[in-house]
């Protein structure tokens, strides 16, 4: 195991929710590596001297008097509800539609219930898609592939380059796309990183719609990487180097809500066992959305 | 701590009940308040904020429901909220003070503390305090931030790994 992996035991820890089985991982780590007991002993003061961050004294105002009183002005400034005398026969009408409608109800769920789950073909799929997994599959090319200077990667390339299936090459993919943060054609390597999320995510949705979700957790796996190391810091970076194109950050967080929406009517076409993995997906695609639209917001997007 | 039998009071209109749940509250909801917000002005209003909405909501709370964690969230949202209305305003800074008594080095780690805590993005900030202060478990910060525990514990990593960097040479 690397220091990396050992970050989330140290944190893990603090929050005394190390498994018993780790514990003694963890000890011989940090007896043996210097690094990680540095930052064991940093998180652990971290959160010690958090605690003491003190407030100023709480004001000794009667706000349960100030609660009472505006939510009881705030009732009086209600509007009051007309009431109006319905007559019996109204009542009597009224009754019987709303009994009907319910029976109506019982009945329509009643057989949508009785019918079979179909989750194959291309109704079932994101209306996006445009990649098939296929195309994810070049592994055979890798060592013919010549690595080409990181600046000039293109999206095609990188696609290339780390095709599906194999995990390393994700956090390979996350790694350049945090260092092309760094060059000046920001834009362009946020898009590129959208279009991997989009690819990864069709894909997710054509293995899930198969049934393959052997292939779906890997996708899961890729998109996690992509959001949470490549795709919420470059947007960070986007942020601090004031990205010229800020309504682009804001359009990106509006497409990831599309694809939140998409997923969230996908899930309700997807039999129960396949729920899990497709809300995973929705969750990062949240975490994208919520970044994109931060770091608009905080560069003046309304 | 809040009994049933006050609770279910204070939902059936008794103003007694609803001061003693006001009372419990009052003071760790404002510290509360005055992390995410870094200013005590603004943290009373959320305090008052909160209370009102107690008052006004406490037929909808579900018995058997966690109480505390529902208090706290309501008074999240306010915050957000408030952190949003906010946005064009200077950052806030805080104005609290150290705890009289502590040693200079230790009192310059806690203020650096208290800085790099106001520079945290909202949510990473609130599962912080929310977990680190307040105690809470994952799921109760995931259902008080409206997220899964998964983006909970997300948070509360992310802002660690922030304080850390904002904080070398500190802590």
């Amino acid at each position: 195991m690397a220091c990396k992996d050992y970050e989330e035991l140290i944190l893990r820890d603090l929050d005394a929710e190390l498994a018993q089985g780790d514990k003694p991982r963890l000890q011989d780590h940090l007896s043996a590596c210097g690094t990680c007991r540095t930052d064991h002993e940093t998180f652990t003061r971290i959160d010690e001297s958090l605690r003491r961050v003190s407030a100023p004294a709480t004001p000794r105002r009667d706000f349960a008097s100030a609660a009472i009183q505006k939510a009881e002005q705030s009732q009086v400034m209600a509007p009051r509800r007309i009431r109006r005398r319905v007559s019996g026969s109204v009542w009597a009408t009224i009754g019987i539609s709303c009994v009907l409608l319910i029976l109506g109800s019982i009945g329509g769920l009643v057989w949508y219930g009785s019918q079979p789950v179909t989750v194959t073909g291309e109704g079932a799929v994101l209306p996006t898609v445009k990649m098939r997994l296929e195309e994810f599959r070049p592994p055979d090319r890798k060592e013919d592939v010549v690595l080409p200077k990181k600046k000039e990667l293109t999206y095609e390339q990188l696609r290339d380059i780390y095709p599906f299936g194999q995990k390393e090459p994700y956090s390979e993919i996350a790694s350049v796309s945090l260092e092309l943060a760094e060059t000046e054609s920001l834009p362009r390597r946020v898009r590129c990183v959208n279009r991997l999320f989009e690819a990864y995510l069709d894909g997710f949705a054509e293995a899930c719609a198969r049934g393959d979700m052997g292939a779906a957790s890997e996708f899961i796996e890729a998109l996690r990487i992509l959001v949470r190391e490549a795709f919420v810091p470059l947007l960070e970076a986007a942020r601090k180097q004031n990205f010229d194109s800020v309504q682009e950050l804001s359009t990106l967080g509006d497409n990831l809500n599309d694809k939140y929406s998409r997923l969230l009517a996908f899930a309700r076409e997807m039999p129960m066992d396949r729920k899990t993995e497709v809300e995973k997906a929705m969750s990062l695609c949240a975490e994208g959305r919520d970044a994109a639209r931060s770091a608009a917001q905080r560069l003046g997007v309304p | 701590m809040i009994s049933n039998a006050v609770l279910d009071a204070a939902r059936n209109g008794d103003r007694q009940a609803f001061r003693h749940i006001v009372e419990a509250f009052r003071e760790p909801l404002f510290r509360y308040a005055y992390r995410l917000l870094g200013n005590a002005t603004d943290a009373e209003d959320v305090v008052q904020e909160t209370c009102v909405r107690i008052f006004m909501n406490l037929k909808q709370f579900q018995p058997g429901g966690n109480f505390r964690a529902w208090v706290y969230k309501i008074s999240t949202n306010l915050c957000l909220d408030k952190k949003r209305e906010a946005h064009r305003a200077a950052p806030a800074r805080m104005d609290g003070s150290v705890n009289p008594g502590t040693a200079a080095e230790t009192r310059e780690v806690i203020r650096a503390a208290e800085r790099a805590l106001n520079q945290l993005p909202e949510k990473q900030r609130a599962a912080l305090v929310l977990r680190v202060i307040e105690g809470f478990p994952y799921r109760t910060i995931a259902e008080i931030l409206e997220t899964t525990e998964n983006n909970a514990r997300w948070y509360l990593f992310e802002a660690r790994k922030q304080l850390k960097q904002m904080l070398n040479g500190h802590a």
